[in-house]
């Protein structure tokens, strides 16, 4: 925790902000199953999961867990083959030196 | 609908989606990357084109809202080629997998690094014919089962790198399809050479895996794979892809600057001496002549009937014709026989039955015909002497009218053997007198090749003055 916070002071991360993100899941569109699940594995912030309600093709498409935690990198809408997922940038937060230390905690 | 607002929404092609392809098949990624790719170029979607042909792959060019042409199996890179020759300022992008552009359009793809157009060539090796239930194709690993090959392949797969780098591609890249933003940067560097580019992509078919019983190749590719900034000579081979494989740029060259063209830079011919000569066509009087011709190939045989056709159509416009030309595979030294009919009504079958006029400049078709000359009772025959066999002539000898004249020996001697024919006609002309002179000498000046009018012209002349002993 003292690591953290040193850290944190070393390169000045209070006035740093990172972009906010919405989320779409196209749920007709996903084909994901075991062979796929490219969203799910490659997102850095965690903010999908499996879901459990079955879409038309009988495909279970990945749900959003944490609805603010999306950083619009755009690696699920470069990855997923059917297009079925996109992202789009809403607006930029700042980001405090204790959300971080929660988050390194949280990832240990 | 959602897919309105999705960021690729102005390429895609949103009455098609959601695609065909299998479900955990990369195909799709390649489409995203080429998106991403030109995005980021800021290319402008009519200026760009996507030629695909037939396969998994081939199916991004329905996808794409661009120019697309969906072609026949194997000729996307013709078709692409066409799009490029008409549209120069065209960015003309192909599509295609293993067996369609390394397969059955193997030779357009060696030939295009050959003839160094600006093209992008991406090609998603996906190891085998993977629409169709997965045959062995020309990329089938060492071992690996398909259907064609139950008990492993027996040959050894091409390299589609090695293929490029030796047909002359500026530029060579090898690339997979869990490397989307590697491959979106081997994307912009190939549509910014201004040569033929390769891109080789590496792309899991979920047949190949179920059938070789490989768990995820797409996690295969991500452990094995290696991006590298210099890659050296063994980095192109991947024959064992299962242990290593060596990703990046190979190729990154400028365009080769094309030397000078030797034969439009050769000397040019001094303008040939104009002649004028002029005739007054007449009635010819001809009701029903059939005039034939027989050599050898290479005597001049078919450029004689069309000289004396012509000559003909000159002197009496009312005049019909026809000209048939029959010569066997052999062109140069076969048989070879020609037809004319003049006719004052017109005509109605094209072939000499009986000929009046018979004009031997060889005596090969006759002796094809066991050594019968067919001729009718009160015809002519002109011999070319130095060529044929006169003991063949003995037996019409008495009924028709034999002119015998050495054409080959006189051309020989005197000019070029090519103008024999030339010779024979001015004999013609004058024991016969069937044509004007002046018609025949305006008919050979049309036909003859520039430059040597003279020539023909002088054994024309040479042919009509000779005189027989």
């Amino acid at each position: 925790m003292k690591h953290e916070i040193s850290r944190a002071r070393y390169w000045n991360i209070q006035e740093c902000t990172i972009p906010v993100g919405r989320v779409t899941i196209i749920a007709n569109f996903c084909k994901g199953c075991e062979d796929c699940d490219e969203c799910i594995k490659f997102c850095p912030e965690k903010v999908l999961e499996r879901g459990t309600i079955p879409n038309e093709r009988g495909f279970f498409p990945p749900v959003l867990v944490d609805e603010e935690g999306c950083t619009v990198c755009g690696r699920c809408q470069l990855y997923c083959s059917e297009n079925a997922i996109f992202v789009e940038k809403i607006g930029e937060r700042v980001v405090t030196p204790d959300e971080i230390a929660l988050r390194e905690e949280k990832l240990q | 609908m959602e897919i309105d607002q999705h960021p690729y929404g102005d390429v895609l092609r949103k009455e098609m989606m959601p695609n065909i392809w299998c479900s955990g098949c990369r195909i799709g990624r390649i489409k995203n990357t080429f998106i991403e790719s030109i995005q980021q170029l800021g290319y402008d979607a009519d200026k760009c084109s996507v030629v695909s042909g037939i396969g998994c792959s081939s199916r991004i060019a329905g996808y794409l809202n661009l120019d697309t042409i969906h072609a026949t199996h194997g000729r996307a890179i013709p078709t692409a080629l066409g799009v490029k020759l008409a549209n120069p300022e065209l960015k003309v992008c192909v599509m295609g997998g293993d067996g369609d552009i390394l397969g059955i359009g193997g030779n357009h793809f060696l030939a295009l690094g050959r003839h160094g157009y600006d093209m992008n060539v991406f090609c998603m090796n996906n190891f085998g014919y993977s629409m169709t239930g997965f045959q062995h194709g020309p990329t089938t690993p060492l071992g690996a089962r398909t259907i064609t090959t139950s008990g492993g392949s027996p040959y050894a797969p091409i390299n589609p790198v090695a293929v490029a780098l030796a047909a002359g591609y500026t530029f060579v890249a090898r690339s997979t399809s869990g490397h989307p933003y590697h491959l979106i940067d081997c994307m912009v560097a190939a549509m910014k050479n201004r040569g033929p580019s390769f891109i080789e992509i590496l792309v899991p078919c979920m047949l190949y895996e179920r059938r070789n019983k490989i768990k995820s190749l797409e996690a295969l590719f991500l452990e094995k794979a290696r991006i590298k900034e210099t890659l050296s000579e063994e980095d192109i081979d991947q024959s064992d892809f299962m242990k290593t494989i060596s990703l990046g740029i190979f190729r990154d060259a400028p365009v080769r600057e094309k030397p000078p063209l030797a034969m439009v830079s050769s000397k040019k011919k001094a303008a040939a001496k104009k002649f004028n000569i002029k005739f007054k066509p007449r009635a010819s009087g001809i009701k029903y002549m059939q005039i034939r011709m027989e050599g050898t190939g290479g005597q001049g045989i078919v450029q004689g009937g069309k000289t004396m056709i012509l000559a003909a159509m000159n002197m009496d416009p009312k005049l019909n014709s026809t000209l048939t030309k029959r010569y066997g595979p052999e062109m140069k030294g076969g048989s070879c026989v020609t037809d004319v009919l003049l006719s004052s009504q017109s005509i109605d079958y094209p072939f000499v039955e009986v000929p009046d006029l018979l004009l031997m400049m060889s005596d090969i078709v006759a002796k094809e015909r066991d050594g019968r000359v067919i001729i009718d009772n009160k015809g002519t025959i002109v011999v070319d002497e130095s060529m044929v066999d006169l003991r063949l002539l003995e037996n019409v000898a008495k009924t028709v009218k034999i002119f015998k004249v050495p054409a080959t020996k006189i051309a020989r001697e005197n000019f070029r053997v090519v103008v024999a024919n030339n010779v024979l006609m001015g004999f013609v002309c004058r024991v016969t007198s069937i044509i004007d002179k002046d018609c025949l000498r305006t008919a050979i000046l049309k036909s003859a090749p520039p430059g040597t009018e003279e020539m023909n012209l002088e054994a024309f002349e040479s042919g009509y003055k000779f005189v027989s002993q």
